[in-house]
């Protein structure tokens, strides 16, 4: 297995703010760890803060392929590691169906046929015949990857069990054909938005990364990087009123990607401050929810001051 | 010697509460081998993310951080040579003393000019090097085991301990000795080995403290939890932590039964399956498979007596029902004592303590009347209740002498999965007074008393895995 060099914490920060992804120290010391010890990285936080965001970027200043994993109720095996092609399978059936006479002829007793059958044994499950699927394909990289495996929470407890030995060693059993070891050790992202509890065992694998939401600095900067057109002195404005928004107890905060989009909106709309009428009209951008933005609404003074 | 901190750091950490696995300790040294002790905040992330592995446990492990890694030990630690390279952490320790101090040689050792102390530590001190000593301090309260101090009277055997491993036997002879020799530099060093040993102690104290803190907590909070989880549910309210413990058991509960596969004896075609199925059979599909498995959600409605008379449990109750709302998603709450209402939405939008108090201040006024409630629940939710509903009844069942309305009880029962009734009350008084369980309890599935966190959890369990 080949072990990649792995540039240092702040090297990879650095590298991850020109892929436009402004890493806070911890998350950046995470993609540095991960990549050092070869652990997985559980990334939870709410959501819209760049959980996914992280590994599309990881993926990009470590110019390695991304492979993402969609979780889902139901998601089983079949969907998320190997599919055998069974239609491929069929069709070569019925095609070498008149091959077998030849192959067959001259041969003495039923014995020595079947001795002869049996060197073709497995050509039905072979590689050739194997579908694989994200985390086959992750594992069969040559020069390793980025795999993202995308709200692991919305998958089934039993297929969390099923992941446990990808995470730990590496490797995967596909009974037809054995032990599918990682020709190079994949760097493993895992997101959750901790709709359900993930268990211990999982955890313990991993390596365990919080993304809050980003101090004040922080999405100041990750606004100037996404929308640089925005004056300064409004950058400061909007993002202070976001950040009063995630003060209130509301049914879901705007989240990163609401600012960014806010920004914008306010942007196209040529505003250079903030006033009660301004963000009156377009808080159905930062607020997904009636009753939130009505409750913001009543509030939007006090808010703005 | 770095090693050995973090060994106990992990050590204080499992104290206080963050589960700790021996291959996340393993883990976490190889990510601090990494990464160094330079920065504190790196080394707080590098090991929060080695060894908390949620929000909750990332809490408890900021607290022990901060108690922990106190300003002079994160300076002895990057002091320390790079961390690696003495692992052996368990070894036997060095000889404290070097050399002669047990034999006296007049006073300094002959040569002219002030005198030098000559026990290892007496050095130490005099050099006034504030890392050295963080350092060596560090090491012989290790050696003297002080992560094993459990109770607060074994603090000054700890502290003697400590002082012991760092040398002061020899320390305490030369002082003696010096204060009572002739020549006054040596009386005078007497007189400063002394005050000096004195801030040592007050040191070790400190530490002895701060272990003490960290070790004993996780002791006391088994000890508490188990007290908690058999105590009266109505006297409950005299501990704190409790929340947190009915959490964590609904959670328990809900993450091992949110969702069950069911096989069924029928299903759809499943294509993928009788392709593979049939490939042996020449391609001909003559060997149908059908996709049987079903998930099954439970489908739970509760029903909690809030009025006075069992008003100290219900709290509890709803509180659990709170938690498992929180986690499972199709649960429907109803809270009565006179009148009857739903408070799923109520519980769903606040936090605790507000739902709690929105649930009693509405619903908890006036005498209870089971028979009323039972007829608006029926006319809330009777439709809703079918084959894979569960109804849970949380109450004493002392209706004031109303009409129990069995019937609807029976009416409900017969259409839903199980019922079952949690009684506060002792199962020898059922019935006395105006008690009507006995009226309701051939309708229900299961009638229990709960009257503590483990009874609760017992029957909840039970439940979910029949459901």
């Amino acid at each position: 297995m080949n072990r990649p060099n792995v540039p240092a914490a702040d090297e990879l920060a650095a590298r991850l703010a020109t892929a436009g992804y402004l890493a806070s120290d911890a998350t950046a010391l995470a993609v540095f760890l991960a990549r050092a010890l070869n652990k997985p990285v559980l990334v939870e936080g709410p959501p819209g803060v760049g959980k996914t965001e992280l590994a599309k970027a990881a993926a990009t200043v470590l110019d390695l392929p991304l492979i993402r994993l969609q979780c889902y109720e139901g998601l089983d095996e079949a969907k998320a590691l190997y599919e055998w092609k069974y239609g491929k399978q069929l069709l070569y059936v019925q095609v070498l169906k008149e091959q077998l006479g030849d192959l067959l002829r001259g041969a003495k007793g039923l014995e020595e046929s079947v001795a002869r059958l049996h060197r073709f044994g497995d050509i039905f499950y072979s590689e050739d015949f194997l579908e694989p699927r994200p985390l086959l394909n992750a594992l069969r990289q040559e020069h390793g990857c980025v795999l993202l495996i995308d709200e692991i929470d919305k998958a089934d407890a039993e297929f969390e069990s099923f992941l446990l030995e990808i995470l730990s060693d590496f490797q995967v059993s596909v009974p037809e054909i054995g032990t599918v070891q990682a020709r190079s050790l994949p760097l493993v992202f895992l997101t959750s938005n901790d709709t359900r509890e993930l268990s211990d065992a999982l955890r313990r694998r991993c390596l365990h990364l919080h993304i809050p939401f980003p101090e004040k600095k922080l999405e100041q900067r990750i606004v100037e990087a996404r929308v640089p057109d925005v004056p300064a002195a409004l950058r400061g404005q909007l993002v202070d009123f976001v950040h009063a928004l995630r003060e209130l107890d509301l049914k879901k905060h705007p989240a990163i990607s609401e600012t960014i989009d806010w920004a914008r909106a306010l942007l196209l709309l040529h505003a250079d401050s903030l006033d009660a009428e301004l963000v009156s009209r377009t808080l159905n951008v930062l607020l997904k929810h009636e009753e939130d933005i009505a409750d913001v609404r009543n509030e939007l003074k006090a808010l703005l001051k | 010697m770095a090693h050995a901190v973090l060994i106990d750091f992990i050590h204080a950490a499992r104290g206080a509460g963050v589960r700790i696995s021996t291959a996340e300790t393993l883990d976490a040294l190889r990510a601090v081998d990494l990464v160094g002790y330079g920065s504190r905040a790196r080394l707080r992330d590098t090991l929060g993310m080695a060894l908390a592995k949620s929000t909750g446990d990332r809490q408890l492990f900021d607290e022990t951080f901060e108690r922990f890694f106190t300003a002079s030990r994160m300076a002895a630690l990057a002091n320390a040579s790079p961390a690696g390279d003495d692992s052996t952490t368990d070894t036997a320790p060095p000889p404290p003393v070097e050399g002669d101090a047990g034999t006296p040689t007049g006073s300094g050792g002959g040569s002219g000019g002030s005198p030098q102390p000559t026990s290892a530590l007496g050095q130490m001190l005099m050099q006034g090097d504030p890392a050295a000593l963080a350092m060596a301090m560090t090491q012989a309260a290790q050696r003297a085991n002080i992560g094993n101090i459990r109770v607060f009277t074994q603090k000054g055997l700890y502290g003697r301990r400590v002082l012991q491993e760092m040398g002061g036997e020899q320390l305490d002879l030369e002082i003696i000795r010096r204060e009572d020799g002739d020549d006054p530099a040596g009386r005078a060093l007497g007189d400063e080995l002394k005050r000096r040993r004195q801030l040592l102690r007050d040191e070790i104290r400190d530490l002895i403290a701060r272990q003490y803190l960290l070790s004993a907590a996780q002791a006391n909070r088994e000890l508490r939890e188990e007290i908690i989880r058999e105590a009266n549910l109505a006297t409950l309210d005299e501990f704190r932590g409790v929340e947190q413990i009915v959490r964590k058991l609904a959670r328990k509960l809900a993450a091992r039964h949110s969702r069950r596969r069911r096989v069924e004896q029928r299903g759809l075609l499943d294509v993928r399956r009788t392709l593979a199925r049939n490939i042996r059979h020449d391609g001909i599909l003559f060997e149908p498979q059908w996709r049987s498995k079903r998930i099954e959600r439970p489908n739970v409605v509760v029903v909690c007596d809030v009025s006075n008379s069992v008003r100290a449990y219900a709290k509890f109750l709803l509180l659990f029902l709170y938690s498992l709302a929180d986690v499972l998603p199709r649960v429907r709450a109803f809270a009565f004592s006179y009148r009857l209402g739903e408070v799923t939405g109520l519980f769903r939008d606040h936090d605790f303590s507000e739902a709690v108090g929105r649930t009693l201040a509405l619903y908890g006024m006036g005498s209870t009347d089971y028979g009323l409630a039972l007829e608006e629940l029926a006319a809330l939710c009777g439709d809703d209740i079918d084959h894979r509903t569960t109804l849970i009844f949380l109450g004493d069942a002392r209706s004031n002498y109303s009409e129990p309305r069995a019937d609807i009880l029976r009416r409900l029962g017969e259409r839903a999965r199980q019922v079952i009734w949690l009684n506060p009350e002792n199962a020898g008084r059922w019935g006395s007074g105006d008690s009507v369980m006995p009226r309701y309890r051939p309708y229900c599935t299961i009638a229990e008393t709960t009257r503590t966190l483990d009874d609760l959890e017992r029957v909840v369990e039970r439940l979910l895995k029949r459901a």
